[in-house]
């Protein structure tokens, strides 16, 4: 029967390009207000992104291979992601899109997948090991590590948390209280502080082992700040007028300070570097250690 | 007595948890209510004999008998789970070693007390717990991708490198208490590398 | 009996029993006192403490280092405490019944005002159990609570909401 063929042809068609189709998703549950998402996305890519509505929305497509998706919870809690075999160590691509209520806490885990968060308000808690992290907006409160990705973080956070090997780390824009640590990557902090209501970096620690660390930002009154390296060379650039204490100490290294009159002084007991001065009281607290690298102050 | 909406705010604000926009904004608060003020101080008194209670409080009877007749019928669990254990072990090792603690960040305030001894333990710790961390990695590297072990053992040897370098400097001047921070940064650095290796490996 | 804290491990660690009896004599107490807070149960306690101990025997070619063994067994403690919690639903007895009011009074240190102290911790005894277990982790013991969410299962922002609940119950009963 030529019919029958034909449909068995059809049929075997379909059949094969369902094998290696990619496998769409588009689904949707109510979700609070201030609820929380739980996001585990092995490979390929997923942006968060922050809208005015009560509920939460994925849309994507998965690579053949990719693995499986999954979604589970209710109104408060909802845990959604990709699933893909035990056995298999490289996951294909998925390409996933989330649309969250603002003021979600969302936290996210992926192997090799980037993540994208976008005008989430919430609480951020973003692991990667490789995939590279960047948040855009406002969050209270972000936490990201990831191993070898590059982490940006652009807008305003409450606090900030942010933790790489290798990955380069970018933190624009204004946090009042931030942690950044790094071994082999480098350290960049732009514009911090003036946003929010200007009050300045209050908290920061930015450690790095090789890295460099480059703070170019405004300090808050009574902030504390801290740098550390090993042999990354630290570079602090403040407004001119600002008021803080400094205290700079290189043990391998050598301090430049234009900042001010001051200059570095050998150290007491041994080789090296110091530089303490104040450009006034009750401001901010600088503390800038490092074995061998050298340090620069100077002005904005 | 306390304004109830105050209740989350001052139990932080007595945690030291607040960020320092909120902290300004309860001590503005507390400037005028007497009744908050009355509320903090009855939380630092609570906390303060909570901290202060009996450390330790001998049972009724003897438990060892029971204990030893436990002992005698169990056995070791198998290799694999073992290690996996020994890898979150050694993590929360260096945790409970409360090493943050005993070296807090830097600062030109800070002077150890009687570094000596102490600091001596600090270190054998340091290397227990690398050490424990880097062999059992050792064992489950077959479970990472051969870039992320790339990866870890290109970061190893930097870390390594800044750590040799900053022990020479410390054993030429021991009792230097900024090298000794240094070296214990090193150190945190190379911890939390291996285990960032651990998660990697078991997740 | 004296002897060096890290040998007596060490020998352990060989299979020496008598050596970790001598450990256990030497660290009950403390973890008595964690696992009898905690439960606010004596038959719970003595158990959960025994649980520590034979999972403290089994673990213990996983631990390095003196100093941190206390640490390292409280921990054990904790967990012991709570993997049963979550396995079970037993009602917890109240540890002040008429015919044991001196469980909580053989303390070791801290002999000046034991009236106060005694006054908290049945006051905390008194606690419903959540509030009591996050209150003895955070307040007592001087977990984070990032660590008690880890232990316990509950969110970091439940922890602090049940230490908060928790304090406002015992300076309400406190002050009664």
């Amino acid at each position: 029967m030529t019919n029958g063929a034909g449909c068995l042809a059809l049929v075997l068609l379909w059949v094969a390009r369902a094998a290696t189709a990619q496998a769409r998703i588009d689904e949707r549950w109510p979700l609070d207000a201030a609820g929380s998402v739980r996001i585990v996305h092995p490979a390929g890519r997923v942006r968060v992104v922050g809208w005015d509505v009560d509920s939460l929305a994925v849309v994507g497509t998965l690579a053949p291979g990719a693995g499986r998706f999954y979604s589970a919870g209710d109104g408060h809690v909802r845990k959604l992601g990709v699933d893909i075999p035990a056995d298999e160590r490289i996951a294909g691509r998925g390409d996933l899109v989330v649309r969250v209520p603002r003021r979600t806490n969302v936290w996210v885990k992926s192997a090799t997948a980037d993540i994208e968060v976008e005008g989430v308000d919430g609480t951020l808690d973003l692991t990667s090991v490789r995939g590279a992290i960047h948040v855009v907006g406002t969050p209270q409160d972000v936490t990201a590590e990831t191993m070898d990705g590059a982490v940006e973080i652009a807008g305003g956070t409450g606090r900030a948390r942010v933790k790489t090997v290798s990955g380069a780390i970018l933190l624009r824009g204004a946090s009042a209280d931030i942690g950044a640590s790094t071994l082999s990557g480098a350290i960049v902090v732009r514009a911090a502080g003036w946003q929010r209501g200007g009050t300045g970096v209050q908290r920061g620690k930015f450690e790095s082992v090789t890295g460099d660390v480059r703070f170019d930002g405004e300090l808050g009154r009574g902030g504390v700040v801290e740098f550390e390296t090993q042999s990354g060379n630290i570079a602090v650039r403040v407004p001119g007028r600002t008021v803080a204490d400094f205290d700079a100490l290189t043990i391998g290294g050598t301090i430049t300070n234009t900042l001010g009159a001051a200059q570095p002084t050998p150290r007491a007991n041994g080789a090296g570097q110091e530089l303490r001065f104040s450009t006034g009281a009750g401001g901010a607290q600088v503390t800038v250690r490092s074995f061998k690298g050298g340090i620069l102050l100077e002005p904005k | 007595m306390m304004c109830p909406e105050m209740e989350v705010r001052l139990n932080e604000y007595v945690d030291g948890t607040l960020a320092a926009r909120d902290r300004a904004s309860v001590e503005e608060h507390l400037a005028s209510c007497a009744g908050c003020r009355g509320a903090v101080a009855e939380l630092r008194s609570l906390v303060a004999e909570a901290h202060g209670l009996p450390r330790s409080i001998e049972p009724k009877r003897d438990l060892w008998g029971d204990i030893a007749r436990r002992l005698g019928k169990r056995e070791t669990g198998d290799g694999k789970r073992w290690w996996r254990g020994a890898l979150a072990a050694a993590a929360v090792l260096v945790i409970a070693l409360g090493l943050y603690r005993l070296v807090p960040p830097f600062t030109a305030h800070y002077r150890p007390a009687g570094g000596g001894v102490g600091w001596a333990a600090v270190q054998a710790d340091f290397d227990r717990a690398s050490g424990e961390l880097g062999r059992a990695l050792a064992l489950e590297r077959h479970r990472l991708r051969p870039e992320t072990v790339a990866l870890l053992e290109r970061n190893l040897e930097i870390i390594d490198a800044a750590i040799a370098e900053s022990r020479a400097a410390l054993a030429r001047d021991p009792a230097n208490a900024e090298l000794r921070g240094l070296f214990a940064a090193a150190y945190r650095h190379k911890v939390e590398l291996l285990r960032w290796a651990a998660h990697a490996a078991t997740s | 009996m004296h002897s060096d804290p890290t040998d007596l491990i060490h020998r352990a660690q060989q299979g020496d029993q008598s050596a970790f009896e001598a450990l256990y004599h030497g660290h009950v107490g403390r973890v008595y006192a964690l696992c009898l807070r905690l439960t606010a149960d004596v038959v719970q306690a003595e158990e959960r403490t025994q649980d520590a101990f034979v999972r403290a025997w089994e673990r213990l070619a996983t631990f390095r280092g003196e100093s941190a063994f206390s640490s390292w067994l409280h921990r054990l403690a904790v967990n012991e405490v709570f993997r049963v919690q979550r396995a079970t639903r037993r009602r917890a007895q109240r540890v002040f019944t008429s015919e044991d009011p001196g469980a909580l009074e053989r303390a070791d240190d801290r002999p000046d005002a034991p009236g106060v102290a005694m006054d908290l911790e049945r006051a905390v005894a008194a606690l419903p159990p959540g509030a009591r277990e996050v209150f003895v982790l955070h307040d007592v013991e001087g977990y984070r609570h990032e660590e008690i969410a880890g232990l316990t299962g509950v969110a970091v922002g439940t922890s602090k909401a049940q230490l908060f609940r928790a304090r406002r119950l015992l300076r309400e009963a406190l002050n009664r």
